[in-house]
């Protein structure tokens, strides 16, 4: 049975290519965040570096403000995850539980959500953001991306709740349980397995997103990660490692994310591809 | 029994959700459809001038290039991301080589980086004097060096493959968990009566993934005329309107030219043109597919 054919090497092969594709770059990345601006244009553009700079990494700190933009990217993101996961679960779990022509017809409004380019919202709320003088907060940021978040968020949890048997809420109602205790004693402990599945998304995307935090926030001390890094462009910028360093900072929270949960990561991803 | 008698508790549970949506999703788009007739700065009240923000978007010099580009983009992307996406998911479930597990991992990494990074980082690569594939080539004893980003289609297919090498893993994983869902037993009874390998493609894989092939179709055409982020850090559309998209031109009728009826226009066109490149996809597919 154990017979390599020649499909099979050339399928190596190109697999292998892909791969050098795939991974060089961030690896080039890697290596000129520690190299000195001779080094990587000059004597040495591809390989890992002679002369370690590790000082690049604290000049990104120091002068490029990143810990402020990373402060603001954590409290966006946890902001995010915490209101989008709340909101969506008690949601959904009325919609799922209550089948009627209303809970449908609200369901199916917020799942056409997943369908909107977010240009489209884009400039009423940077008008209405002004006008309600939240310029001046990451609020502004998080209510939005938890709105937007939500539509993926009701589509994992409706599948999730709809699987879950009902004589666990009425047997404990029976017993003189509250709406609330039966949802938070007997429900919530279930859902635990889509909550995880939500919460990599929502960090990924809340982590990443970059087109609404350009219209939404002016002040450089509110920036989140994306949008700070998107002002020093590698173009003009003279110093490369030290924006090379600021970009692998950048990149480490999710990276390490997917290294320890890999396979939540891809559930998640795959979760998203179900949108019919 | 339990939801008959708890009105009120479940009015408190789909509110939170229905207020923050309907603020910032339903309200907000509804404002941007009434906008897009209107001559609006966002300071003063707005007067209702009736089509002519409309007239002038397609007045626009910049229009036909960016749908041009938008429509470059999206061919750039469907070819590369869905393609090869299709194939290494193929391999992944139905070929057996060594290091699976690894090529998943490693072709998924760049889809967890941030536009931004991603941005930079091909901003670096394409970069006139230094850049990666310039040093490459001067390596490589070619004169192949240019600045990629400053030519007029070359630009923008730079930047669309920035924007395929992050997306691709995205897609094949949608396609690799639609893959591996396709019963073995299938393959066996082909096998047995005969198939090649291409055969068992297109007559078993492709026909019974179609649906998440489709999805992902949808997403790289409609994702040409949304792009936004990598085109804005990596070259702000210019020079010129060399790499404008609409939604370029929509960030400069907001920022620049402080019109925001005239954004709108250029979002509303934005979703309009998205709605019908997704039914028209959806049409298409289902009156081919009615045999399945």
């Amino acid at each position: 049975m154990k017979k390599v054919s020649a499909g099979k090497i050339i399928t190596f092969v190109f697999m292998c290519i892909y791969l050098v594709i795939s991974l060089y770059p961030l690896i080039w990345l890697l290596f000129y965040s520690l190299k000195d601006n001779s080094e990587i244009f000059v004597t040495n553009p591809f390989g890992p570096p002679v002369a370690w700079q590790w000082e690049n990494y604290s000049k990104a700190v120091s002068q490029f403000n990143i810990a402020l933009y990373f402060r603001n990217s954590a409290i966006v993101t946890i902001g995010t995850i915490a209101l989008c996961i709340f909101c969506s679960l008690l949601f959904t779990y009325v919609v799922a539980r209550v089948r009627t022509r209303l809970t449908r017809t609200m369901r199916m409004i917020v799942m056409m959500g997943m369908f909107i380019p977010v240009q489209a919202i884009m400039t009423p709320l940077v008008i209405m953001v002004k006008n309600l003088h939240l310029t001046n907060s990451l609020w502004s940021l998080i209510v939005p991306y938890t709105a937007l978040g939500f539509p993926f968020a009701v589509m994992v949890l409706y599948g999730f709740y709809v699987n879950l048997p009902m004589e666990l809420e009425e047997s404990a109602y029976m017993d003189g349980a509250s709406f609330f205790t039966t949802y938070f004693k007997i429900i919530f402990p279930q859902v635990k397995s889509a909550v995880a599945v939500l919460i990599i998304y929502e960090f990924m995307s809340a982590w990443n997103e970059f087109s609404l935090a350009l219209v939404l926030i002016t002040k450089d001390a509110l920036k989140t990660l994306p949008l700070g890094l998107s002002s020093f462009k590698g173009q003009f910028s003279t110093d490369w490692g030290a924006t090379g360093a600021s970009l692998v900072i950048a990149s480490l929270p999710v990276l390490i994310l997917y290294l320890f949960f890999s396979e939540k990561v891809s559930d998640s991803i795959a979760f998203s591809g179900l949108k019919d | 029994m339990l939801f008959k008698h708890s009105k009120p508790a479940m009015f408190l549970f789909v509110l939170p959700l229905l207020l923050i949506y309907g603020i910032i999703v339903i309200f907000q788009l509804a404002q941007g459809f009434l906008m897009s007739f209107a001559k609006w700065d966002g300071v003063n009240a707005a007067t209702f001038i009736g089509l002519q923000n409309y007239q002038k978007l397609f007045a626009s010099p910049d229009l036909w290039p960016s749908i041009r580009n938008s429509i470059l983009f999206s061919i750039f992307l469907t070819i590369y991301q869905i393609g090869l996406a299709t194939f290494f998911a193929y391999i992944l479930v139905n070929v057996d080589i060594w290091m699976k597990k690894f090529f998943k991992a490693a072709f998924f990494v760049p889809v967890l980086l941030s536009a931004t990074v991603v941005a930079q980082l091909f901003v670096s690569i394409y970069h006139g004097d230094y850049g990666l594939i310039n040093k490459l080539s001067e390596a490589l004893g070619s004169n192949w060096c240019q600045n990629w980003l400053a030519e007029p289609i070359k630009g923008i297919l730079a930047i669309a493959f920035g924007e395929s090498w992050k997306g691709m893993g995205y897609h094949m994983l949608i396609i690799y968990a639609a893959m591996r869902n396709v019963p073995k037993t299938y393959y066996e009874a082909a096998r047995i009566d005969g198939a090649g390998a291409a055969r068992q493609f297109f007559a078993l894989t492709f026909p019974l993934t179609s649906q998440a092939i489709k999805v992902c179709f949808i997403m790289c055409i409609t994702f040409g005329f949304r792009a936004f982020e990598m085109i804005f850090i990596m070259t702000g559309g210019g020079p010129g309107n060399y790499t404008s998209t609409m939604s370029i031109m929509m960030y400069k009728a907001m920022f620049s030219l402080r019109n925001y009826g005239l954004s709108n226009a250029i979002a509303m066109m934005i979703v309009f043109i998205c709605v019908v490149i997704m039914f028209g996809i959806e049409k298409a597919t289902t009156s081919t597919n009615t045999d399945m």
